[in-house]
């Protein structure tokens, strides 16, 4: 993987001045504003043979085509499982790259790689009630059909089932806590027989989509000798009449930040972004980006996870047309605490496969063995000085008893809570970093206001 | 449907227990097995097989010292319970379940039921995680670690056919670690305790050389030293009867638990307490579905516990017969599923076990069956044999095998609930199994 940390702000700000369509107002560079003839061109990104909004090329490096393989691996999965389904509804898929994995311009180490399925399924308007079933049934079906076609495929880039979620919204939980939502996991076996047993009983996956479950796959891959998990999360559209229509209430809308592999591959995207606008005619494409990346931003740091916090901004921004203060809010992206957070991240994720017994150990030690490695050689190169503070003595210790505990028993469960303290504290040296990042970048949050009043609210505690 | 023959003649009365010590036991001849002697005539033979589990479980916490916080001591016991402890009955278990008693004093003052409520807690946490290293660690060529299920009574308004408990599984990692990964989000091991929940932990161990699940409650009891003056939370009592122990002296402590407990319950009887859980039991199980057989061994057991063992023996026929072995293996097949779905054990073992297990199906004998039974009987095996030719690592296997399960435990279910209907008078002392089997066939009349 290149370093692209040194020259992370910088390229962005290039990437801003190339990008077609998009120019930014002279007299004021805080409240820039994307002014596009055409807020849906659909433009590849440097090279990469990955296409989206013109917007990206400035938080995209030719890098994120690293990307590309996992994403037409898993594209030709998803083919396969469209063709099988032969009996039910029509539908339609399409498969983007979102989330931090796009900013490669400026975050050189992603934690995981995001796709997002946009799913439709063709339906009559007579029966909602029996269309939302039989959606659920064809929901089930396809995920069961998809796990088994992911499994499939071998070739140069294989994807490994992992696990599928649902994420149930539960608003009256009587578990003290008033959790929010209830998700149950299936492994391939519980697919096959119908249901899992979730922690209330056992539950069938038309019943969890029936409920307006939200399903997330999760496969790993290979991303440059080092394992990485991919998150699937497929967002529900319903087509009739009257266009697309979510089906589940988190539904994404804003295109803004994904990246296909084809043009073609975008305009699904494309099709229910404008469909959603077309219901709250005081949207706009950005306005919709900007705000929902807020909202996303304020949830993250309400729990003090500021460096979450900090990378929804940055989209948000950049995607509001909002260019200049992302970038200098994505300074602290390419910084070495954001580095380490991710591998951070990467590791924890390995460890919840441990835990949960989504893999199997010796498979996942071994991991954790090349991760360990991977990280080293990142975190040990030289950094920009101006946007990157040096290695501290947490840091060394950390990685050195990441190496101790990849060369553990991996039977012995002492091994993975060490891990886990690792991967923690890993993930924890960008915290307070974050917080005086975004405290001495205060202006650059001007286009968000909430925001601004939930970091005011943490300064003054 | 044709249940298996003998006619238990029954005069159902109340229990006896004031003419016999409740806390009694006696050694089961030969076996170095230790119950009460209303119990022991259920008890054959063949319960000794499983001395080498309990004996496990026994030394390995005998050797351990559990770190425990603070000024709490602690004292184990270990014991079988369920219908594994009348094996006379029923010589096939379909699983081993067990229990282990915790008994917490703190030698300390605590100000109040909170405090005792998080000395409780806490202590329990301590000790279940040092209750699985000790077991885990020193008896693993006996026993091996599958994992831990937690319960936390709830009510979620939104799931009205789920409201019960919310259940969380726990890797030797998560109890490493302390918390866990469950649905509603992440659990700190605490925080069940606290909650007031339950743990159960499951290891797997041969048993007549097939594997079999050992469950192990988790029971912890927590009383005051006379100098705090206070009792703390007694969460449970040991239920002391019908229970098969591994030593005496675990017996013992058990029995002077219970005693302890019971002194200073006012009106507390332990055979009537006993038969009351018992009873809920038997008709939770009924209410379950597929779980006939399960419910006519806690009717024979309540039996047992009252004196009635000839009685008890002639209403358990239908346990030696095919009806009781197709349901245990029908349990057995299920838990290999379980594991198999939750990665809790290697494919290629299970498949193993599985293929040990269809072995054992073959050798039952159905003559006594009814057609319809056999039937069903032939479909059950036709897709256990379907799902055997595939692969360890195919998920369809295991889809197939579960099918294969819920088809045997239907088929003896139903012949088991028959038999039920026709005996309802041989357990009129227990209500709320008696409802149960009214509604089961009211239900299948319907």
């Amino acid at each position: 993987m290149p370093d692209t940390d040194r020259t992370s702000t910088n390229a962005g700000l290039e990437g801003l001045a190339a990008a077609e369509g998009v120019r930014n107002s002279a007299d004021s560079p805080r409240r820039s504003t994307i002014e596009s003839p055409d807020q849906y061109a659909i433009v590849e990104v440097a090279g990469s043979g990955l296409f989206g909004h013109p917007l990206l090329r400035s938080l995209a490096s030719p890098s994120v085509s690293m990307f590309r393989p996992a994403l037409v691996s898993f594209e030709a999965a998803v083919a396969a499982a469209v063709n099988a389904m032969r009996t039910g509804p029509a539908i339609d898929c399409a498969a983007v790259l979102l989330g931090t994995s796009v900013l490669t311009r400026v975050a050189s180490v992603p934690a995981d790689i995001d796709i997002l399925v946009y799913f439709s399924v063709d339906e009559s308007q007579a029966d909602a009630s029996a269309d939302a079933r039989v959606r659920a049934d064809t929901i089930a079906r396809f995920l069961t059909v998809l796990s088994d076609s992911v499994c499939a495929r071998g070739g140069e880039n294989p994807l490994a089932f992992v696990r599928l979620n649902v994420f149930v919204p539960l608003t009256h939980s009587g578990y003290p806590g008033a959790v929010k939502e209830y998700c149950c996991s299936w492994s391939r076996e519980d697919l096959q027989i119908g249901s899992t047993v979730a922690s209330l009983g056992s539950i069938e996956l038309q019943e969890a989509l029936g409920r307006g479950g939200q399903p997330v796959l999760t496969l790993s891959t290979a991303l440059e000798g080092a394992p990485i998990m991919i998150d699937v999360r497929l967002d529900l559209y319903r087509r009739s009449g009257t266009g697309l229509v979510p089906t589940v209430m988190d539904a994404h809308t804003t295109w803004a930040g994904t990246l296909a592999t084809s043009p073609r591959g975008a305009r699904l995207p494309q099709e229910v972004e404008q469909s959603m606008l077309q219901r709250d005619p005081s949207a706009t494409a950005q306005s919709a980006a900007l705000h929902r990346r807020e909202a996303h931003a304020v949830l993250k740091a309400g729990p003090r996870r500021y460096p979450k916090a900090l990378k929804y901004a940055v989209q948000g921004l950049a995607f509001g047309g909002h260019i200049e203060s992302a970038m200098v809010l994505a300074r602290f992206l390419g910084s070495r605490e954001c580095v380490s957070a991710s591998f951070g991240s990467r590791l924890a994720n390995l460890l919840t496969a441990a835990r949960r017994r989504w893999t199997d150990r010796a498979s996942l030690h071994d991991a954790t063995r090349r991760l360990a490695a991977e990280a080293r050689a990142r975190l040990q190169a030289p950094h920009d000085p101006g946007h990157a503070s040096p290695p501290d003595g947490n840091m060394s210790e950390f990685l050195e008893r990441w190496e101790r505990d990849a060369k553990s028993d991996p039977r012995d469960p002492r091994t993975w809570a060490s891990l886990g303290q690792t991967a923690r504290g890993l993930q924890s040296l960008a915290d307070l970093p974050a917080l005086g990042f975004l405290r001495a970048n205060f202006d650059a949050l001007e286009a968000m206001p909430k925001l601004r009043l939930e970091l005011k609210r943490h300064s003054a505690a | 449907m044709n249940p298996a023959p003998g006619n238990p003649a029954v005069s159902p009365r109340a229990p006896e227990s004031a003419r016999v010590d409740p806390y009694s036991a006696m050694e089961l001849p030969g076996s170095h097995l230790y119950a009460h002697p209303r119990v022991a005539p259920l008890i054959g033979q063949s319960a000794s097989a499983l001395l080498p589990i309990l004996g496990a479980i026994e030394s390995a916490l005998r050797e351990h010292q559990a770190d425990i916080p603070g000024s709490i001591q602690a004292e184990w016991s270990v014991c079988l319970l369920g219908s594994v402890a009348m094996s006379r009955l029923a010589p096939f278990p379909a699983d081993v379940d067990g229990a282990v008693h915790l008994a917490l004093r703190s030698s300390a003052p605590v100000p109040d039921q909170a405090a005792a409520k998080s000395i409780l807690a806490k202590a329990s946490a301590a000790c279940l995680v040092a209750l699985v290293d000790a077991v885990a660690d020193r008896a693993a060529s006996i026993l091996e670690f599958v994992n831990v299920e937690t319960s936390i009574p709830v009510r979620v308004p939104e799931m009205p056919g789920r409201m019960g408990a919310y259940t969380a599984q726990w890797s030797r990692e998560d109890l490493v670690i302390g918390t866990t990964l469950a649905s509603l989000g992440s659990v700190p091991l605490i925080e069940v305790f606290e909650k007031g929940g339950n743990a159960v932990v499951s290891f797997a161990a041969d048993l007549d050389g097939l594997r079999t699940v050992v469950d192990l409650r988790f029971e912890p009891v927590i009383l005051c030293d006379e100098t705090c003056g206070k009792r703390l939370a007694s969460p449970g009592v040991c239920h002391w009867l019908g229970r098969l122990w591994a030593s005496e002296e675990s017996a013992r402590r058990a029995a002077g638990l219970e005693r302890e407990i019971a002194g200073s319950v006012r009106g507390y009887e332990p055979a009537t307490v006993s038969i009351k859980i018992i009873d809920r039991s038997a008709a939770d199980s009924l209410a379950e579905g597929r779980r006939a057989a399960k419910a006519l061994k806690h009717a024979v057991l309540a039996l047992g516990l009252v004196g009635e063992a000839a009685a008890a023996e002639a209403l358990s026929a239908p346990l030696r017969s095919w009806i009781g072995q197709a349901a245990t293996i029908a349990t057995r097949l299920a838990l290999l599923v379980q594991q198999a779905r939750g990665h809790w054990a290697a494919p290629d073992v299970l498949a193993h076990q599985a293929t040990l297990l269809r072995a054992r199906l073959s050798a039952v004998p159905v003559a006594e069956a009814h057609a319809d039974d056999l039937q069903r009987l032939r479909i059950a095996t036709d897709l256990w044999d379907s799902g055997s030719g595939m692969e360890p690592d195919d998920p369809s296997r295991w889809a197939s095998l579960h099918r294969a399960a819920q088809g045997l435990a239907d088929c003896s279910n139903a012949a088991a609930l028959a038999w039920l209907r026709q005996h309802a008078d041989a357990f009129r002392l227990l209500p709320m199994l008696s409802a149960a089997v009214r509604a089961a066939a009211s239900g299948s009349a319907t």
